[in-house]
């Protein structure tokens, strides 16, 4: 493993997309790899903070409110 | 797919629109907030959300159960989305070069930041990734919708699905460290209760 293989499996090892083998190669190099030890935490970073998009807060008046003017039944 | 998800659309298709109402008020929030991570914009969100509404009203009778309501009915959207968004948007309207990030001594609470900072990724998701990678990420990440799922919604093949996700990911992260998202952030878990603990 090296750190261009390590980097570009980055993704399917967030996701446990990997064969065990692969996954435990992935790993190691990681961890004994500064470079790749740090791009993949700010990698898992990134991802943690876009999730904060899923507690946006929509307006009041929607998904909720049935007498909305926007929200009309079919 | 449960038992009563089947069962409501059965009924759906015999023509019950309370069993439609019901399919579609369990996921309505869902979509909207789909529609308003991809556009940034509530009322766009709003609307396609009722146009898919509508749509899948009407496809009802053709929907064979191949994959989960929520599935179908996000993949309407998105076809929507697709088709009425404009990609090039007017850049300056939402430009972060405009944002100031609030100072140390006249620190905002903390919602602010929050808000500022989800703002911030939205701003990213809208401008600076291609609309492919902003649909595969959103639909990964924000959605939990598995791979073969965004194959599905996105209509492509699992290897593109694959790569769309990780081209994503990787654009998004380059994009959150060299940007004023990262600046957000650390303003943010500053005053958090360790959103960056991993």
């Amino acid at each position: 493993m090296n750190c261009r293989k390590a980097k570009a499996l980055f993704s399917k090892l967030y996701d446990l997309e990997l064969n065990p083998e692969i996954q435990e190669a992935v790993n190691k190099h990681i961890a004994a790899c500064p470079d790749c030890r740090s791009q993949y935490t700010d990698f898992k970073k990134a991802i943690i903070i876009l999730r904060l998009l899923k507690k946006v807060e929509l307006p009041p008046h929607s998904a909720d409110d049935e007498s909305s003017s926007s929200q009309k039944k079919p | 797919m449960n038992a009563d998800e089947v069962s409501l659309i059965e009924e759906a298709k015999k023509g019950s629109r309370a069993a439609f109402n019901k399919l579609f008020s369990n996921e309505q929030k869902s979509v909207i907030n789909l529609m308003l991570q991809l556009t940034g914009d509530i009322a766009s969100a709003e609307d396609l959300a009722q146009e898919a509404m509508i749509i899948a009203y009407k496809k009802i009778m053709g929907f064979h159960l191949e994959s989960s309501f929520r599935t179908w009915l996000s993949k309407i959207a998105i076809n929507l989305f697709r088709a009425h968004y404009r990609e090039k948007r007017k850049h300056e309207t939402l430009c972060l070069e405009r944002v100031q990030i609030p100072s140390t001594e006249d620190r905002p609470e903390r919602v602010i930041i929050k808000r500022e900072l989800q703002w911030c990724i939205l701003h990213n998701l809208q401008h600076h990734l291609p609309k492919k990678y902003r649909l595969a990420l959103v639909l990964r990440d924000l959605h939990n919708f598995s791979y073969q799922e965004i194959s599905q919604i996105g209509g492509w093949n699992l290897a593109q699905t694959k790569i769309y996700i990780h081209r994503a990911r990787k654009k998004f992260k380059e994009r959150f460290i060299n940007g004023k998202c990262k600046a957000f952030a650390d303003d943010y878990t500053c005053v958090c209760e360790g959103i960056l603990d991993l």
